[in-house]
């Protein structure tokens, strides 16, 4: 028991030197001018963090994640437009950095499919329609 | 000792699982009745033992069996000892097959003197699921393998798991999951012994898939509270590719609830309700794959073995392409002898029906296509939330739209006229609530005023339809009680929750306020006529963890104290890692939401405060839905009752 103790003890002290728990963006990333950050929010809000699952650079608490954030600012209060950084990002990183995919050949299935599906659908609306006016007179 | 039994068990399970496939193929009624009672029982009673063999190794914590050596350790609270049983793959495959064994005795359950070809044809696929689960478990991931020489304890588990909300997700999703194999079995049976005549199929199936729904629903819903909380930056929906493994099934799901009763009262849809059910399961199970197969990687993950994957989709194959094969040869006999008019509720629920189809289609293109990019081409790229939120919810509005007025036009014919003189009032208040709901927020975001006025639309249509109905109940005019539609309670309560979760999500994600910044003792910061003050920052333990804890006061503009906000950061040594525990403050209007950075005495530490309207109503919304979902169960086992009459 008192053994517990103690390395809860000792435990407690490497806590106050160990715990990285920075959540997404720092105070100190934050740009003076608000439209600038939220224009520089809304982009990293599109941005994969590349060693996460799933998050945005916006959400993660990487370390990567965090220069991203502050090359995006950066390049922000250079007034550098929207296509120019996902640009400098896509040639760096691949499309893979995209949380949103750009529309390619590659992508075209993806873009346009889901139009597709609605199409099919609202065909077998129409057509299971017509099938009732039929029946009914 | 313990721990071999619970193997034992299992080769039994598979066993008796055997048994009750091969009883179907004989012609004795009487002792197919036997057989199969003696198989289901055994079946129950041997998953059973094996999963509390499972359990009480981890209660003990006896870390000779390599599953508790991996996923447990002494310190542990014992509710997390036990959650952590499904908290990995091994052991939730085995909670799967007694959810499995479960549904498969309530199917039994059912034989009476009429359906006796039905439900055995039933069981018998039930019993083929079981056993394809059943050899998963024992070939590719046993939870009972041992480890030499013993371990002295546990390498413990992922903290962020560890928690009250994540300890029940996972068997409420599998009742989901495993609720859609009864539907999947009862298609199969139904066009197997095709006389649909006598025997009401859809009767039968018909609570299991209400089961199913309510249960994913609710399943869901706990897995995003968990999220909420546990993540860190108050978000509750992330589109990640395991969160959409468990929301196509939904999906199809919902739409299968709705098409079920369209069999029920109207004989329409048929074959329609048949391949939904076959699919809403095959999508289970690929969501299984997809999760359990290591093939994404995301949040939830945390298993990673090729051959796992390999098998389950071995196992797909043969379900899929054996119930696609009967759909195909068989569904013929299920033609509809009714069409169906587009201006009617028969109507209108098959227009949804096929927008949840198209949502779902869509979901899951979304989620399989940077598998399929990859193996292809070898270029990586991400689907993410931009994606699904412009597929998605430009097919969700008109289907929500739709939704609101179903329970206005009855079944069979209406015109466009009567519709729109039904729900004439209904847009008046639409109109009235959303005004005065802007208002209030004043706010002028397009999303905003969508989600108000679909979330207006389908209370206001049921506040008419509630009057419409004690019109009827208080007077006396007879002809006015053949033109009101009927609906039952579960119904309006199911629609009133999805109101209410339009209503949370449209107000969280809208009009969230966020602050982030750098407090030092004493500082103060302002949050949406809340003020907030760091007070005092001191170490707390906890029985696994570590933990610094922020202690922050919040006051309202009228400078009373409101609630006291303490935020944690942990430490777990055994695993070495860190979680951060938010803290919230939730009323009906809105929480607050505390989180804790890193920092030091001398330059402060990172706070970000939240200001998240509204997202309460998402979890009121979902349990609402669920308590839907739980009477229409219990009224449609009346109904199955009464068929054994």
């Amino acid at each position: 028991m008192k053994k517990n103790l103690i390395t809860t003890f000792i435990f407690a002290i490497i806590i106050k030197f160990t715990i990285v728990n920075s959540y997404s963006v720092e105070p100190e990333e934050i740009l003076q001018n608000p439209q600038q950050e939220i224009r520089a929010r809304n982009i990293s809000k599109n941005i994969r963090c590349l060693v996460c699952q799933n998050q945005s650079i916006d959400d993660s608490s990487a370390p990567l994640a965090k220069d991203l954030r502050e090359l995006i600012r950066i390049k922000v209060q250079k007034n550098d437009s929207d296509e120019e950084i996902y640009k400098f990002l896509t040639d760096r990183y691949g499309d893979f950095i995209l949380l949103k995919p750009p529309l390619k050949i590659s992508t075209f299935l993806l873009w346009c499919l889901p139009f597709v599906f609605f199409v099919i659908g609202i065909t077998i609306i129409v057509q299971q329609n017509k099938k009732s006016k039929k029946y009914i007179s | 000792m313990i721990a071999n039994l619970g193997n034992f068990s299992l080769w039994l399970a598979l066993f008796f699982a055997a048994l009750q496939f091969g009883v179907s193929y004989r012609k004795n009624n009487k002792s197919t009745l036997y057989l199969n009672k003696i198989s289901v029982y055994s079946l129950l009673l041997f998953t059973l033992l094996s999963f509390l063999s499972l359990m009480y190794c981890y209660i003990v914590s006896d870390f000779s069996v390599s599953n508790v050596y991996l996923n447990s350790h002494t310190t542990k609270p014992l509710v997390y000892k036990i959650s952590a049983v499904w908290g990995n793959h091994e052991g939730s495959m085995l909670l799967w097959i007694l959810v499995l064994s479960i549904f498969n005795y309530f199917i039994f359950k059912l034989y009476n003197k009429n359906n006796i070809i039905l439900i055995t044809k039933t069981l018998e696929t039930q019993a083929f699921v079981t056993i394809g689960f059943l050899l998963f478990t024992v070939l590719t991931s046993n939870p009972f393998e041992k480890i030499i020489p013993t371990p002295t304890n546990g390498l413990g588990f992922n903290p962020v798991l560890q928690d009250p909300a994540l300890a029940i997700h996972p068997p409420l999703l599998y009742i989901g999951y495993v609720g859609f194999s009864a539907a999947f079995s009862f298609s199969i049976s139904a066009m197997s012994v095709g006389n649909i005549e006598k025997v009401p199929w859809y009767n039968y199936m018909k609570p299991f898939v209400l089961a199913a729904w309510t249960f994913l629903t609710i399943g869901i819903a706990f897995g995003s509270i968990w999220a909420y909380y546990e993540l860190g930056w108050g978000g509750w929906w992330f589109w990640d590719p395991v969160e959409n493994a468990s929301f196509m099934p939904w999906l199809l799901g919902t739409a299968l609830v709705h098409s079920l009763v369209t069999v029920e009262k109207k004989k329409v849809l048929q074959k329609w309700v048949l391949l939904l059910a076959i699919l809403a399961f095959l999508l289970s199970v690929i969501g299984t794959f997809l999760v359990r197969s290591g093939i994404l990687t995301s949040v939830h993950t945390f298993a990673l073995d090729p051959t796992r994957g390999i098998y389950i989709l071995i196992f797909i194959a043969i379900l899929g392409g054996y119930s696609l094969l009967i759909f195909a040869k068989n569904s013929k006999k299920f033609f509809d002898k009714n069409y169906i008019s587009f201006m009617s509720r028969e109507g209108s629920i098959l227009v949804n029906n096929i927008l949840m189809i198209v949502v779902c289609a869509s979901v899951f293109l979304g989620t399989i296509y940077p598998l399929i990019i990859e193996a292809l081409s070898n270029n990586k790229i991400s689907v993410g939330e931009p994606y699904y939120n412009s597929t998605v919810i430009p097919i969700i509005i008109p289907a929500i739209l739709i939704m609101g007025i179903v329970p206005l036009i009855s079944w069979q014919k209406t015109s466009l006229i009567t519709i729109l003189k039904k729900t004439f009032p209904s847009i008046m208040l639409t109109f009235a609530i959303t005004v005065t709901i802007l208002w209030i927020y004043r706010s002028q975001s397009v999303l905003g005023f969508i989600g108000i006025i679909l979330s207006g639309w389908i209370i206001s249509n049921i506040v008419f339809t509630l009057f419409e109905q004690s019109k009827i109940k208080y007077g006396k005019n007879k002809f006015i009680k053949n033109s009101v539609p009927k609906f039952t309670k579960s119904m309006i309560l199911a629609h009133i929750g999805v109101a209410l979760l339009i209503l949370g999500i449209t107000g969280s994600s809208v009009w969230q306020k966020e602050k982030i910044t750098r407090m030092k003792i004493n500082d103060e910061t302002i949050i949406h006529n809340y003020k907030v003050i760091f007070k005092e920052i001191k170490e707390v333990v906890g029985k696994n963890y570590v933990a610094i804890q922020g202690n922050f006061w919040i006051y309202n503009e009228k400078n009373n104290i409101i609630t006291k906000l303490k935020p944690e950061n942990r430490f777990y040594p055994i695993t070495n890692n860190s979680t951060s525990e938010a803290s919230i403050h939730t009323n009906i209007l809105r929480d607050l939401y505390i989180v804790l950075g890193n920092g030091n005495e001398q330059d402060g530490w990172i706070v970000r405060v939240y200001y998240n309207p509204l997202v309460v109503w998402i979890w009121i919304g979902a349990f609402v839905i669920f308590l839907g979902g739980i009477f229409s169960i219990n009224s449609n086992l009346k109904i199955v009752k009464r068929l054994s009459l």
